[in-house]
C-alpha cells in the first residue's frame, strides 16, 4: 500500500499552495484518481484520516473523483472506454494490445478549497 | 471568506522532483544508475549476484536493497564484495527516491561506476516511482508464465530492458519465449529482451555488454 506515502506528497504540494493562495485554513481538497492510476480511493481516504488530525489541515475534508479509462485503439485508432482495467479488446476490432490511453492515469490534485480566516 | 481554487497538480510530482535531482548528482559522478524490477522469485538477488561476481575487476559497483525475502539477500549481494545498503520499506510496495537519497548517504560514491536500485518485488507500483535511474530493467523469469507483459502493461512499457530469467527451466515450464517477446515489443518497440540464467551464467554476457554498453555513454 503506497497511498500513506502518496498523502505525504499530496500534503507536500498542498502546503505549497496553501503559501500561494494566502490560505489560513484548508476546508476541502478534491483530487482526480484515474482508475489505472494504481491508487486505492478507500486506501487513500483511509491514510489521509490517519494522517489529517492533530496537524495542520486538521478538519479538512478530502473528496476524490474517480476516473474512468478512456483509450483509443492500437490497431484502429477507435476510442473507448473498456470495462475492465487489464483486458482491453476494442469493440471495433477486437485488437487487445497497444491501446494509447488517453484518460485514467492520472493522479491529479484538482482544487482546494481554502479560508482565509483560521 | 472562502474560496475554491483550481490548482491542478501532479500528486508524483514531488517524487519526480527528488528523482531529478537524483538523476543529475548520478551524472555529475558519472554513475550508471538501474532501477530492478520484478516479482517476487524472479532472481533478482541471484543476478545481482553473479553480476556483482563476474563484472567486479571491471566496474565498481554498489546496490541499495529494497527487496528482502529473507536476510541472507543483502548477505549474498555483500559477500561479493560490492557495498550493499537495505532500506527497509516498512511494508511499503515500491521504492521511493526520498528512501533513495536517504540511503545513498550511507554509500562511498567516489569512483563508483554502477549503482543497482533492487526495488520491491511487485510488477505495479515500483513502475510508477521514479528513483532517478537512468534505465528500468524488468526481470521476468519463465516460471511466472509468458503472459506477464499483457498483466503488466505499464512495467514494459516503460522498461529498457526486459531480462527473461531461469531460461534453464524452459524444457519443465509452459513458457512461450517467443509470445513474450512479442508482446513486450508491442507494448514497446525498444525494450532489448534478453533470455539468459543467472543460475547457470547462459547468456550473460549479453546482459553485461548492454552494461558496458551503457555505463560508457555516461563517461
Ligand atoms: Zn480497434
Amino acid at each position: 500500500m503506497h497511498e500513506m506515502s502518496i498523502v505525504e506528497s499530496i500534503l507536500g504540494i498542498l502546503r505549497e499552495e496553501m503559501v500561494k493562495h494566502d490560505g489560513k485554513r484548508l476546508k476541502k481538497v478534491t483530487i482526480r484518481n484515474g482508475r489505472l492510476a494504481g491508487v486505492v480511493t478507500e486506501a487513500l481516504e483511509f491514510a489521509w484520516e490517519a494522517l489529517i488530525p492533530g496537524g495542520e489541515f486538521d478538519g479538512a475534508e478530502l473528496e476524490v473523483i474517480e476516473v474512468p479509462v478512456k483509450v483509443t485503439c492500437g490497431e484502429c485508432g477507435e476510442e473507448f472506454s473498456p470495462e475492465h482495467n487489464r483486458c482491453m479488446p476494442c469493440p471495433k476490432c477486437d485488437a487487445l494490445l497497444g491501446h494509447k490511453v488517453l484518460e485514467g492515469k492520472e493522479l491529479l490534485i484538482d482544487s482546494i478549497e481554502v479560508d482565509d480566516q483560521l | 471568506m472562502s474560496q475554491e481554487v483550481p490548482i491542478v497538480r501532479n500528486v508524483l510530482e514531488a517524487n519526480d522532483r527528488l528523482s531529478d535531482e537524483l538523476n543529475k548528482k548520478f551524472r555529475v559522478k558519472k554513475i550508471l544508475c538501474l532501477n530492478l524490477m520484478s516479482s517476487p522469485g524472479a532472481g533478482k538477488t541471484t543476478l545481482l549476484e553473479r553480476t556483482l561476481t563476474d563484472l567486479k575487476d571491471e566496474f565498481r559497483m554498489a546496490v541499495i536493497e529494497g527487496d528482502l525475502q529473507t536476510d541472507n539477500d543483502a548477505q549474498r549481494v555483500a559477500a561479493t564484495g560490492a557495498q550493499a545498503v537495505q532500506i527497509n520499506t516498512e511494508g511499503g510496495c515500491h521504492l521511493d527516491s526520498g528512501m533513495v537519497m536517504d540511503a545513498l548517504k550511507s554509500i562511498d560514491t567516489e569512483g563508483l561506476d554502477i549503482l543497482f536500485v533492487e526495488n520491491v518485488g511487485n510488477l505495479v507500483c515500483p513502475a510508477e516511482f521514479n528513483v532517478g535511474e537512468d534505465y528500468k530493467v524488468t526481470l521476468l523469469s519463465v516460471a511466472e508464465g509468458d503472459d506477464k507483459p499483457e498483466k503488466y502493461p505499464f512495467m514494459f512499457h516503460i522498461s529498457a530492458v526486459m531480462l527473461l530469467n531461469k531460461v534453464d527451466l524452459l524444457p519443465y515450464v509452459d513458457f512461450d519465449l517467443d509470445k513474450a517477446k512479442a508482446h513486450a515489443t508491442k507494448l514497446n518497440k525498444d525494450i532489448k529482451v534478453m533470455p539468459i540464467s543467472a543460475r547457470t551464467g547462459e547468456n550473460m554476457e549479453a546482459w553485461y555488454e548492454w552494461l558496458r554498453e551503457k555505463r560508457a555513454e555516461k563517461l
